[in-house]
C-alpha cells in the first residue's frame, strides 16, 4: 500500500470517528425524514446532495489542502521531500487519504441520496448527477493541493491560504451557476451536440484531469524533481480548446482570440503567483551560458511558457481578423488585428519589469511593487491622459490604443526599454559575500 | 585510495543577494565520519541541503554512490538519510507508526518493515515507546527518534545537521555511542554542529567552512595514525615524579622520539612505531630508574585544529588585503 496513503488513514481514522460520522448522518436524514410533510424522498435526496456537499467539497478539500500545509506548519516537509516517493505516489496518496473521511461520509451520504432520488422519479438523473458530484469532488480537493503546493514554494506567505481558500470557494460557488447556463437540452461544442448534463459531466471529468494533472507537477517540482515546462501551457491550451468550442461562428478567429486571452490570463496569474528570485534566473542563466539547453529548461518557471504559445495565438487571430469578412462575434472587430500582436510584446515587457522588482537586491515587497505599476501603466496612466485630453501621449502611454501598425511600433518600444532597465538591473545586482 | 561516495565538484549556491557556497569541491570516502564545522552563515547546513537535493545550486555537481543527486533525487534518498536542524515530527503518530511510515516511504521492502522497527527502536533506546505517541516523547526521545527515521532504511549516507542541540550531556553520549556503531556497519556520517567537543568522540575527519569555502578538509591525526599503524609518530603526553627538566637528556638521547613541549613534571613526546615502541619506553624509564606516573596518548582537539584553521585563512585574507 502506498505508505502516504496509509499514514494517512492512520491519521483520519479512528474507532470514534468511524462510528460518530454514520451517527451524525443518520440523525440528520431522520430529521429530514419526520419533518417533510409528505414525500420524504425529494427532501432526502436534496439532503443527502448538500450533506455530500459539504463532506467531499467542503472538508474533504480542506483537508486535501492541508495535508501539505501541516507538513510545513509541523516542520516535516524535509522528511517527506526526502523519501523515496515518486511525486505520482505521494500525489495520490495525500490526496485520497487525507479526504478519505470526507469521501467515507459522502458515500454514506449517496446511499441515502441515490434511492431517494430513485423513488422520487429522478432515476435517469441521478446516477449522472453523483458522477458529478464526486468529479467535482476531486476536481476541488486536486485544485486545493495544487494551489497549496505552489503556496509551499513561496515559503512564509502562508497567509495569503486564507486568500486562496476564499478564491475556492467562490469558483465552487462560481461552477454551478457556470454550467447552469448552459440553456436548452443540448450544447453545441465544435458543432457537435451533446445532452447537457452528458457534457458537464465531461467537462467536470476534463477539469478534474486537469486539477490532478496540475497537483502531480507542482508535487513533482517541491520534491525536486525536474521536469519539462510543459505542463503550464499544455493546461492554457486545453483552457482554450475547450472554451473556444462555443464559438458559434468563426472558429479559427475565436481559436485565436481566446488563446491569447487566455495566455494572457496564464501569464500574469504565474507572474504573480510565482515567486522570480535572481538565483533561479542565474541558473537559467549559467545553463544556457553551458548549452545545457535541456537542464535551463527544467529550471524555467511557468510564465514564459504561455507568454511564448500567446504568439501563434496572436499571429492567428491578427491573420484571421485582417480579412474583411473576418469579424468576432463580439464587438471589438477587425482594428484587433496588429494589436494582438502589440499586446505579446507588451505582455513581455510587463514580465521584464516584473523581474527587474524581483531582482532589486533590496526590495521588501517585489510583487506588490509590481503590481502598483502594473495599475498605474495600464490604468491610472491611460485615465489621466484620457481625461486631459492628450490622445498623443494616451497612445505612447498605452499602445494597444494606437491602433494598427503604431501599436506595434510603441510597443516594440516600450519592450526595449523594459529589457534595457532589466539588463542594468541584472549587472548590478550580483550577489556578493555574506 | 578508497573511492568516493561523496563527490561535491565545484558548487556554487547563492541566495537572494549574497553567496552561500562558492566552488566548493570536496570528497568523502566511504565509512567516514566527518564533521562538518564552520562559524555561523558558513555555509554548512547549505551545504547539506544540496547534498541532500533540498536545494538546487546555481552550478556545480554532487554524486552520491556514484548517482547525480539532481539528476535522480528520489534514487538517491534511498541510500541517504537525513536529519535537518529544525526537523519535526508526526505528533499523532506513533513511534512505531513514524518508525513504520519512513521505512516504506524510503521504499523498504514490505517484509523487512516490522523487523527494522524493532531493531531501530531498540538500537535507540525507544523499545518501551513504540506504542507512544510522538507528541508525548520527550526532548531527547523526539531527537532519537527523529535520527531513527533517518536511518531506518539502513541508508549509506547519513547527513545530520546539528543532531545533539538541546539534549542533556548523558543523551549525547549515548547519540556518541550510536554515531560510532553506525560507522563501525560501514555506514558515512557527514555531521554539521557548533559543540566540537561532542564531535571529537566520534569524528574521523574535518571539514571546515568559512564563508562559503572550504578552508580544510583532512582526517584528524587519531585516524592518520591508525590507517598507518608502526609506521606514524605518536603523540604522547609523560608526567614524572620529577621534574620534566631532567628526564629530558635521557629522552633525547632514546630512538625513535621527538622531544615536543615541557612543562613543571609532564612534558609531550612524538614516539615512532607502535604499542611495542610504547612498552619498550616504559620498560626503558624503569630500568633507568625515572619515576613514570602517566603515559598517554594526545588525542587531536577538534576546536582547537578548527580555530587554527580559522585563524590561518584570516591571518592570509589579511596579508592578501594588505597587500592590495
Amino acid at each position: 500500500m502506498n505508505p502516504e496513503f496509509r499514514r494517512q488513514l492512520w491519521l483520519q481514522f479512528s474507532a470514534t470517528r468511524l462510528a460518530v460520522l454514520p451517527i451524525l448522518l443518520m440523525a440528520c436524514f431522520v430529521a429530514v425524514y419526520l419533518s417533510s410533510e409528505e414525500q420524504p424522498a425529494p427532501a432526502l435526496a436534496v439532503a443527502g446532495a448538500v450533506l455530500f456537499a459539504v463532506l467531499v467539497g467542503g472538508m474533504g478539500t480542506l483537508a486535501a489542502g492541508a495535508s501539505v500545509m501541516d507538513e510545513i506548519t509541523d516542520r516535516t516537509w524535509d522528511q517527506q521531500r526526502m523519501s523515496a516517493m515518486q511525486p505520482w505516489a505521494m500525489t495520490w496518496g495525500k490526496l485520497a487519504g487525507a479526504s478519505a473521511y470526507g469521501w467515507y461520509g459522502g458515500a454514506l451520504c449517496l446511499l441515502v441520496a441515490l434511492p431517494a432520488a430513485w423513488m422520487a422519479e429522478h432515476r435517469g438523473l441521478a446516477p449522472m448527477l453523483a458522477l458529478a458530484g464526486v468529479l467535482s469532488g476531486v476536481f476541488l480537493q486536486a485544485l486545493m493541493m495544487a494551489v497549496n503546493l505552489q503556496l509551499a514554494k513561496t515559503g512564509g506567505r502562508l497567509a495569503r491560504r486564507s486568500g486562496v481558500l476564499a478564491l475556492l470557494l467562490l469558483f465552487m460557488w462560481a461552477l454551478g451557476p457556470l454550467l447552469g447556463t448552459l440553456r436548452g437540452l443540448s450544447v453545441i461544442w465544435w458543432s457537435l451536440s451533446f445532452d447537457r448534463l452528458d457534457f458537464t459531466v465531461a467537462s467536470l471529468a476534463l477539469f478534474a484531469l486537469c486539477a490532478l494533472g496540475a497537483a502531480w507537477r507542482s508535487m513533482a517540482e517541491v520534491l525536486a524533481v525536474r521536469q519539462l515546462p510543459w505542463g503550464w501551457p499544455g493546461l492554457a491550451l486545453v483552457a482554450t480548446l475547450y472554451l473556444a468550442g462555443f464559438a458559434p461562428s468563426q472558429p479559427w478567429a475565436v481559436l485565436g482570440a481566446v488563446g491569447l486571452g487566455t495566455c494572457t490570463l496564464f501569464t500574469y496569474f504565474a507572474l504573480l503567483a510565482e515567486p522570480q528570485p535572481r538565483p533561479q534566473w542565474q541558473r537559467v542563466a549559467t545553463r544556457l551560458s553551458a548549452h545545457q539547453w535541456r537542464a535551463a529548461l527544467l529550471q524555467l518557471p511557468r510564465w514564459p511558457g504561455t507568454l511564448v504559445l500567446a504568439l501563434p495565438f496572436a499571429v492567428l487571430t491578427a491573420l484571421t481578423l485582417s480579412q474583411q469578412d473576418a469579424r468576432l462575434p463580439w464587438a471589438w472587430g477587425e482594428h484587433f488585428a496588429l494589436q494582438a500582436l502589440a499586446l505579446v510584446l507588451i505582455m513581455a515587457r510587463d514580465c521584464a519589469l516584473a523581474l527587474c522588482f524581483a531582482f532589486a537586491p533590496k526590495s521588501r515587497r517585489p510583487l506588490l511593487a509590481f503590481v502598483v505599476l502594473m495599475v498605474v501603466l495600464h490604468g491610472l496612466l491611460p485615465w489621466l491622459l484620457g481625461s486631459a485630453g492628450s490622445n498623443l501621449l494616451l497612445r505612447v502611454a498605452q499602445p494597444l490604443l494606437a491602433g494598427g501598425a503604431l501599436s506595434l511600433a510603441i510597443a516594440t518600444v516600450h519592450l526595449a526599454v523594459a529589457l534595457g532597465v532589466l539588463r542594468w538591473r541584472w549587472l548590478t545586482s550580483t550577489p556578493g559575500q555574506r | 585510495m578508497r573511492p568516493s561516495i561523496i563527490e561535491v565538484s565545484e558548487l556554487t549556491f547563492d541566495y537572494p543577494g549574497f553567496r552561500a557556497l562558492d566552488r566548493v569541491s570536496l570528497s568523502i570516502a566511504p565509512g567516514t565520519v566527518t564533521a562538518l564545522v564552520g562559524p555561523n552563515g558558513a555555509g554548512k547546513t547549505t551545504l547539506l541541503r544540496c547534498i541532500a537535493a533540498l536545494e538546487t545550486p546555481l552550478s556545480g555537481t554532487i554524486r552520491v554512490a556514484g548517482l547525480d543527486v539532481f539528476e535522480s533525487p528520489r534514487e538517491v534518498h534511498r541510500l541517504m538519510g537525513y536529519l535537518s536542524d529544525n526537523f519535526g515530527l508526526y505528533h499523532d503518530l506513533t513511534v512505531a507508526q513514524g518508525l513504520e511510515y519512513a521505512a516504506r516511504s524510503q521504499g523498504l521492502a514490505a517484509a523487512a518493515v516490522p523487523q527494522a522497527v524493532q531493531s531501530t527502536a531498540h538500537r535507540l533506546g525507544l523499545g518501551d515507546k513504540l506504542h507512544t505517541l510522538g507528541g508525548a516523547l520527550s526532548r531527547g526521545q523526539r531527537q532519537r527518534l527523529a535520527i531513527g527515521q533517518a536511518i531506518i532504511h539502513a541508508p549509506q549516507v547519513l547527513l545530520l545537521d546539528e543532531p545533539a542541540s538541546g539534549l542533556d550531556p548523558e543523551a549525547r553520549g549515548a547519540l556518541a555511542q550510536v554515531f560510532l556503531e553506525l560507522q563501525a556497519q560501514g555506514m558515512t556520517l557527514l555531521v554539521s554542529s557548533h559543540i566540537l567537543a561532542e564531535l571529537d568522540a566520534y569524528s574521523t575527519h574535518m571539514l571546515a567552512l568559512n564563508q562559503g569555502r572550504v578552508l580544510e578538509h583532512r582526517a584528524l591525526n587519531h585516524v592518520l595514525a591508525t590507517e598507518a599503524g608502526d609506521r606514524a609518530e605518536r603523540l604522547l603526553r609523560l608526567e614524572f615524579m620529577e621534574p620534566a627538566a631532567s628526564v629530558a637528556p635521557w629522552l633525547q638521547a632514546q630512538a625513535n622520539i621527538r622531544l615536543g613541549r615541557m612543562e613543571g613534571h609532564g612534558l609531550e613526546i612524538g614516539l615512532m612505531g607502535g604499542a611495542s615502541a610504547q612498552a619498550s619506553l616504559v620498560a626503558a624509564c624503569v630500568a633507568a630508574g625515572h619515576h613514570l606516573t602517566v603515559i598517554a596518548p594526545i588525542t587531536e582537539n577538534l576546536q582547537q585544529s578548527y580555530l587554527k584553521s580559522l585563524a590561518v585563512n584570516r591571518a592570509t585574507e589579511h596579508s592578501a588585503r594588505t597587500q592590495a
